[in-house]
């Protein structure tokens, strides 16, 4: 899943950031309001993170056109301003959560996972495919009980795939929610790592292919 | 507890009871006198009738004479229950004669008088009966020749029943007793309801000062009703309670801003801690580093917030000294120095630098503030500029996307014009600290805008330049 940070502060930017990404989120990060915005409307973010005080443009100022732009991204506030009017005000300007500094990091990992669920209309943080189960909060996917080897851009290709069951997912999607700005277009990276995970969930030698290829439109698990 | 209330009850009727007692005692007195008067006037007459009557021709019986005058005079003296006395002794002090009302009594001796003045005096001539007498020389030189002088007078006593004037007087004392009790306890009470009436304002005073506490330091108190005597204090409570509601706001955004300033890094500082203990591979020598900057950044929080707070309690006192700006300056300029040739910055100087008399270590804040935020601020490669003026310095440092209807707002705490640059390193506090350093010291520190740069002007007011 693809993430949008917002944050002035460079530490906390950068450590959060870390963070996100260790956990297996792709991360677009950056400490303006105007560069926030912008990426925010040009990307299809699964949940923004902004803080509200921000040179150039505030977090409010961005959630407000962003709303107006027709973009409903989910939007966590994570700001020093703690006043119930603050959280208030960020709340009615459409944000989806607020988080005050100082934050735990899980109590941020798990207000985004409970976003991303909410995007992809999911009430639990447990997704079910055929034989395939997704464990949210502990990150892990297992296939008949087995849990699967995976790295964590492969966790989240495999977690895209399964929120998206039964749709077809094209690679420039996939390339947008889990890989970095710099993948080269003309690269196979997303088949390679198609076919990694292809071959990871394969168990044993009954295991019924899972991922299925829709030739010029892209990637779809579903259950045949 | 001392009671104002009684204290004053008690010295208002001690007061008035001293004066009650003088005032009863003159009365008394006066009266006492008055009533004596008249009976010493009575008796003189009666006296004189015996002086005269002792001066008769009958050499042989001026005792009988005088006797038998006074007897016709008064006839109360041959009453046995008359109120009139008299007694007449010869020199030797035998009794000659004495009134038929003293019956078995005697008036007291008067002794040999002396010269022909009478003498008074008041004598108990029975358990119940209070007399004044008077005593004198009766006869004395006649016209007789041939006699002797000596044998021709008669030491008489003459006295008046006097009871009832001691019962006038004791009556007197009584009603002058009871009246006085009769006031005391009367004024007891006028003064017990007059204290009460009068301190009611006082009490009023205390009932709102009790409702006053740490969140009601904005109210004061109404001394728009209250006594005249009273309004010097409710000036000075009022007084009193806006320094307290100064110091308390002081106290407050001290609190406020220290807690909005620390929120960040203490965030940093939490969010490193907890991807170290969740992923400690990846922990390594920049997390440290981060780590030991962040304390950096809160320690350096808590020192300008404090020095800001004791600033502006007054309790910071400038140390006058003459104090060269052009060596302040450089001094200040060594620890910026290696940021500025990172940035690529060059620091100008025009003019020439003077000497000021004030407090370097003021001086040092309001002066390191100002080069420090030039640094911060400007474009790499720009030129830092400082001028110099017998009365002012300025900083000049490009700003082109500054807005530059909001140049003074930099003295305002925590206000930033471009967070992205002074993110983790600058609290934006430093100005409001320099300006408040600027106010102590008496120098006007103010900021303008002008041709796309920021520039801080620090002067001395016209005045003392000109008297210094």
């Amino acid at each position: 899943m693809r993430l949008l940070l917002v944050e002035d502060s460079d530490r906390l930017r950068g450590i959060v950031a870390k963070a996100l990404r260790r956990t297996g989120y792709r991360v677009d990060e950056t400490g303006d309001g105007k560069e926030g915005l912008d990426l925010a409307q040009d990307h299809d973010y699964d949940v923004a993170i902004l803080d509200i005080m921000l040179p150039s443009l505030d977090g409010l100022t961005i959630l407000e056109r962003l709303r107006g732009d027709g973009i409903d991204t989910p939007v966590i506030f994570l700001t020093a301003r703690d006043g119930i009017g603050d959280r208030v005000e960020g709340l009615r300007r459409g944000a989806d959560d607020y988080l005050v500094k100082p934050f735990a990091l899980e109590e941020l990992l798990a207000r985004i996972e409970a976003l991303s669920r909410r995007t992809y209309q999911k009430s639990s943080n447990e997704v079910r495919v055929a034989d395939l189960l997704l464990d949210g909060a502990a990150k892990r996917i297992s296939r008949q009980g087995s849990p699967l080897d995976l790295t964590s851009r492969e966790y989240a290709l495999l977690e895209y795939l399964m929120l998206r069951a039964g749709h077809v997912v094209s690679r420039a999607q996939i390339e947008e929610h889990i890989y970095d700005d710099f993948v080269n277009p003309m690269s196979n990276v997303v088949d390679s790592a198609i076919y990694t995970l292809r071959r990871k969930i394969a168990i044993d030698a009954d295991s019924k292919p899972l991922i299925h290829t829709r030739r010029g439109q892209g990637y779809i698990l579903e259950e045949r | 507890m001392k009671s104002s209330r009684r204290r004053l009850t008690l010295l208002l009727l001690g007061g008035l009871f001293v004066i009650w007692v003088l005032a009863a005692c003159g009365i008394y007195f006066s009266q006492r006198h008055r009533i004596i008067s008249d009976l010493d006037a009575k008796l003189t007459l009666e006296a004189r009738s015996v002086k005269f009557a002792a001066r008769g021709n009958d050499e042989n019986a001026p005792k009988s004479i005088a006797a038998r005058r006074l007897q016709e005079r008064l006839p109360e003296y041959d009453s046995s229950d008359g109120d009139a006395f008299f007694q007449i002794w010869n020199p030797a002090g035998e009794t000659e004669e004495k009134s038929a009302s003293l019956g078995d009594r005697d008036l007291p001796w008067p002794g040999s008088l002396i010269g022909n003045s009478p003498v008074f005096k008041t004598a108990q001539l029975s358990d119940d009966v209070t007399v004044r007498l008077i005593s004198i020389r009766a006869g004395g030189p006649g016209k007789a020749k041939g006699k002797s002088r000596r044998s021709s007078f008669a030491i008489a006593a003459i006295g008046l029943d006097a009871t009832d004037m001691q019962r006038s007087l004791s009556h007197l004392m009584t009603g002058l007793l009871a009246v006085g009790l009769i006031v005391l306890g009367s004024t007891a009470l006028l003064v017990n309801l007059s204290l009460r009436v009068g301190l009611a304002p006082i009490r009023r005073l205390a009932r709102e000062a009790g409702m006053i506490d740490t969140d009601t330091l904005d109210s004061r108190f109404d001394g728009e009703q209250a006594p005249s005597e009273l309004q010097p204090i409710y000036a000075q409570l009022n007084e009193l309670i806006g320094r307290l509601e100064e110091g308390f706001d002081r106290e407050r955004r001290f609190s406020a801003d220290l807690a909005h300033e620390l929120r960040t890094p203490i965030a940093e500082l939490r969010a490193i801690s907890e991807f170290a203990l969740k992923w400690p591979e990846d922990s390594d020598e920049d997390t440290r580093e981060e780590t030991f900057a962040i304390a950096e950044q809160m320690e350096s929080i808590v020192d300008t917030l404090l020095t800001l707070a004791r600033a502006e309690s007054g309790h910071a006192r400038p140390d006058q000294q003459p104090v060269d700006l052009g060596l302040l300056v450089d001094e200040l300029w060594e620890p910026l120095r290696q940021t500025a040739d990172e940035r690529d910055l060059l620091l100008t100087k025009e003019g020439q630098p003077p000497v000021w008399t004030s407090d370097k270590r003021f001086l040092r804040h309001i002066i390191g503030n100002l080069l420090g935020n030039g640094v911060s601020h400007a474009p790499n490669g720009a030129q830092l500029g400082l001028a110099w003026a017998s009365n002012a310095l300025e900083i000049r440092n490009p700003a082109p996307d500054f807005p530059s209807d909001q140049a003074d707002r930099v003295f305002d705490r925590l206000w930033r014009a471009d967070r992205s640059r002074t993110g983790n390193s600058h609290s934006g506090l430093g100005l409001s600290l320099a300006r408040t350093c600027a106010n102590i010291l008496g120098l006007e520190l103010t900021a303008r805008h002008e041709g796309g740069d920021f520039i801080a002007r620090l002067a001395q007011p016209e005045e003392s330049h000109a008297a210094g």
